[in-house]
């Protein structure tokens, strides 16, 4: 995670060569100032600037509303956004969407859907996209329409990953799932990203469903990006400092939130994670969960809109 | 609670029915516009049967064939039919509002069709024998009970919307070419020319006879009335029967 | 992409070839039947002629070569067509048909070419069966009746309206993206422009026109060249302006009496010359085609615009 910690602070100012080469720094999408308005008005991206890092699992975090789905559909080429670019590695990306409402054809069976992932790409790997299937015990000759819903998630995972993807957006993945199918999903996914050199950005608003798959976040609000960089980055950054009552904390950071409860303040600092600010009694420190953190920067967000 | 329905009815159909009545409307307003019938014969006979075919096409492809199968293939009949209104009953009082509404437009249509036609062709087929408003009206409730039928049978929408179609068409066709001349019996005549002036021949036989004509069924031209009124209850009979079939169809499947 | 639009289509396609097929298999039945009579007509006396011993066959004939042939073409447009990019957006599955390595425009591209070719293969084999009948037709017209039972250029009319309908499916599922709405709309939109082809099919050109002095009421249609098509027939008054027939002519017991006394010298018939039906009729069927290019090219660009470029 270290040298990941490294490549991310590389990746902050990508060179010319680092993309030429393609190499591990690069990244695989780049968003550059990316805004889409709907029909009526409604500005679902605002002035969006944000990239992913190749060879990582990135999730994109927002409350509902958020942008997240039109972010992905604009990936996926689905969407033309309003203003702004979407900018894939040099030489390529293969990207492949896995949309929230699972399209599958109902009347085909899994079979046939893999058949068609086949017909409508020039690179396919049936062996890897059956494999997922008989993981998963998905009848493969049953129509598609008749499937749970979790099994219309898997056979849209199959197909998705049949195309070989270089770059896989999934769509609130797990939503349909149990929660033993969760893990198992996660797990498997991690490794078809280990064998497979492939980046996976996966939006969710469910940030326990992350802990232990994501490595780089992407937090969006209104349209914007609010926050980002690598996972364990930001959770040795982020402290919460407790003590009296206070107007700030005699302390080095940014604050991220404060909170006051009777004679108690508590402050959500961000810092310099090699030298977090040191205090004194009766101050106490603890660390943040990944959960902590997103909802205070959403809330700080929303204080600043209002 | 049925008030609630047919709100609900109008909402789902809405684009259908007002179709359906702007179709009834324009065609009504051609006809009434047409004065002289006599010298536009050609476009007349387009309108006032192009009219009512239109209007029975629409109805049983476009409203009753995806009736069912649209809750079915949108999932929707959990929602439609876990209510207090049995899905029975829902379809039963869907039928209901959506069957007296387009009887209606088809009452209208052809009931200036009628005053219009002109009558100069042959009397036991298209337009003069169809025209007649009853037989119309019942091709349209046969149309809508079809489709429904077919629709809650196939619950896809497309494969109802096609078969409703060839069926509506097949089975029309094989009435007025092959049923119709044999409502009643025909009469026979030994030749064309002792064949009495108003009537209409069914069937030649050939043979050893003046022009090769050994003998000719002819059905009088006064019968058109009453073979008329046999085609409409033919038809409507066609339609109670398919009526009843989708009503089974769709409580079998009845939960509760 | 062959597999795909067959799997998707399948019963659309199986659906219209059987219906095509027993078109074909009628038509061909026919054109025996029509041969019988006119063989032995021309050995025996015919009372009145083929034309008369047909008249039941023919009127049949009329209306399944210009009303149920044309209503299968139809449904090319409104099964195969109206469908093809609506039911992917309804069902949202063109999130998945358009983000794989084919790009959106040639998913449509392949699916427009194969069904395209489908419908030109089912129309232009239908047409083909037709010739035998439509020769035999030719022959019974000849007899004199005056009123052909088909167009001339039927076959071309047939795959122009089957590519046309198809094209107009295809961009109407594009534009208005629900299959329902779009069907209907090919439908409407299929027939108004099968009523303007039909009614324009021998305008493309200017006819010729035969005056009978005096007028006729009903204009004597043997006295035009063998395979004319009529285009109108009028009644003109002394100055030459058209004037309608009169409701008292019409019911009048000897209208060639009553249309002088009503100031009618002259009846006209406009006809095209053989010569040129064919021509006028394949200017028709090749406005058809032009106007399905311009649907595809519509059709195209609504695809293409709604996904991004590149």
């Amino acid at each position: 995670m270290g040298d990941q910690a490294e490549d991310l602070l590389a990746g902050s100012s990508i060179s010319a060569e680092d993309l030429l080469a393609g190499s591990s720094t690069s990244t695989a999408v780049t968003v550059e100032r990316l805004a889409k308005r709907y029909r009526g008005g409604v500005w679902a991206l605002d002035d969006c600037t944000l990239s992913v890092p190749s060879g990582r699992v990135a999730a994109l975090v927002g409350m509902n509303g958020a942008g997240k789905t039109t972010l992905l559909s604009i990936m996926a080429g689905l969407l033309r956004p309003t203003s702004g670019e979407v900018r894939l590695r040099e030489g390529g990306e293969r990207v492949s969407l896995v949309a929230q409402d699972r399209p599958l054809y109902r009347s085909f069976t899994p079979a046939e859907m893999l058949m068609a992932g086949r017909q409508l790409n020039e690179v396919w790997d049936q062996e890897r996209a059956v494999r997922w299937l008989r993981r998963f015990d998905i009848p493969l000759d049953r129509p598609c329409g008749k499937l749970s819903g979790g099994q219309q998630a898997q056979v849209s995972f199959a197909v998705a990953l049949g195309a070989r993807p270089s770059l896989l957006l999934l769509d609130e993945p797990l939503a349909n799932l149990d929660p033993l199918a969760r893990r198992e999903v996660t797990r498997e996914l991690l490794a078809e990203v280990v064998d497979g050199d492939m980046t996976v950005l996966m939006s969710t608003h469910v940030i326990a469903e992350l802990v232990g798959v994501a490595d780089y976040l992407l937090l969006l609000a209104r349209g914007r990006l609010l926050l980002d960089g690598d996972v364990d980055e930001l959770l040795a950054a982020h402290r919460h400092y407790s003590g009296p009552r206070a107007q700030a904390p005699l302390l080095f950071g940014e604050v991220v939130q404060a909170k006051h409860v009777g004679s108690t303040s508590t402050y959500l600092v961000r810092a310099d994670p090699e030298h977090p600010p040191v205090v004194e009694e009766p101050w106490t420190v603890r660390p943040a969960t990944l959960e902590d953190l997103v909802v205070a920067h959403l809330e700080s967000s929303r204080a600043v809109a209002a | 609670m049925n008030l609630a329905l047919a709100q609900l009815t109008w909402r789902q159909h809405r684009a259908v029915l007002i179709t359906g009545l702007a179709w009834t409307l324009l065609v009504s307003g051609c006809l009434l516009a047409i004065s002289d019938t006599s010298s536009l014969a050609g476009p007349v006979e387009t309108v006032t049967i192009g009219g009512p075919t239109v209007l029975t096409l629409l109805v049983g492809l476009f409203l009753a064939a995806p009736l069912l199968p649209r809750e079915y293939e949108q999932g929707t009949y959990v929602f439609a039919w876990s209510q207090d209104v049995t899905a029975s009953r829902w379809l039963r009082l869907k039928v209901g509002y959506l069957l007296s509404a387009v009887l209606l437009m088809s009452v209208l249509i052809s009931a200036l069709h009628d005053l219009r036609a002109s009558p100069v062709s042959h009397p036991f087929s298209m337009p003069m024998f169809e025209g007649f408003a009853p037989v119309q009206v019942a091709y349209v409730a046969f149309a809508f009970a079809l489709g429904l039928a077919l629709g809650a049978l196939t619950r896809r929408t497309l494969l109802a919307m096609g078969l409703t179609l060839v069926g509506f068409l097949v089975v029309r066709a094989f009435v007025a070419a092959v049923c119709r001349r044999f409502y009643l019996p025909p009469l026979h005549a030994a030749n064309l020319e002792v064949m009495p002036r108003d009537s209409t021949a069914v069937g030649i036989q050939f043979g050893a006879g003046p022009h090769g004509i050994a003998g000719v069924d002819y059905q009088p031209n006064d019968r058109v009335p009453s073979f008329q009124w046999i085609e409409t209850g033919l038809f409507l009979t066609l339609a109670a029967g398919l009526l009843v079939l989708a009503w089974w169809l769709v409580r079998r499947r009845e939960v509760r | 992409m062959l597999w795909l639009t067959w799997r998707q289509h399948r019963v659309a396609v199986i659906g219209t070839a059987l219906g095509f097929l027993a078109l074909s298999i009628y038509l061909l039945n026919c054109s025996g039947q029509v041969g019988e009579v006119v063989d032995s007509c021309a050995q025996h006396d015919c009372q009145a002629g083929p034309g008369f011993a047909l008249t039941e066959l023919l009127a049949t004939l009329r209306s399944v070569l210009w009303v149920i042939a044309p209503g299968l073409a139809a449904l090319i447009g409104v099964f195969w067509g109206a469908p093809l990019v609506a039911r992917e957006f309804e069902q949202r599955t063109h999130q998945f048909a358009w983000t794989q390595d084919r790009s959106a425009t040639r998913w449509l591209g392949a699916k427009t070419a194969w069904l395209g070719g489908a419908a030109v293969l089912l129309t232009g084999l239908t047409g083909l069966a037709a010739q035998p009948l439509l020769h035999r037709l030719d022959q019974v017209d000849a007899g004199g009746s005056g009123l052909h039972p088909a167009p001339t250029a039927w076959a071309q009319m047939l795959v122009a309206l089957a590519v046309f309908g198809f094209a107009l499916g295809v961009a109407a599922g594009a534009l208005v993206r629900r299959t329902l709405p779009a069907m209907a709309i090919t439908a409407v939109g299929f027939l108004g422009a099968y009523a303007a082809t039909m009614r324009l099919r021998l305008s493309w050109l200017p006819p010729e026109r035969h005056l009978f002095s005096p007028a006729t009421a009903a204009p004597d249609l043997a006295v035009l060249p063998r395979g004319s098509e009529v285009v109108e027939t009028g009644y003109l008054d002394a100055a030459g302006t058209p004037k309608r027939l009169t409701e008292v002519c019409f019911y009048s017991a000897a209208p060639e009496d009553c249309l002088p006394q009503h100031g009618i010298p002259h009846s006209y018939v406009d006809y095209q010359p053989p010569d040129r039906v064919l021509l006028v009729e394949l200017v028709g069927a090749g406005v058809l085609l032009v106007l399905a290019a311009g649907l595809f090219a519509l059709a195209w660009y609504l695809v293409r615009r709604s996904v991004q470029v590149g």
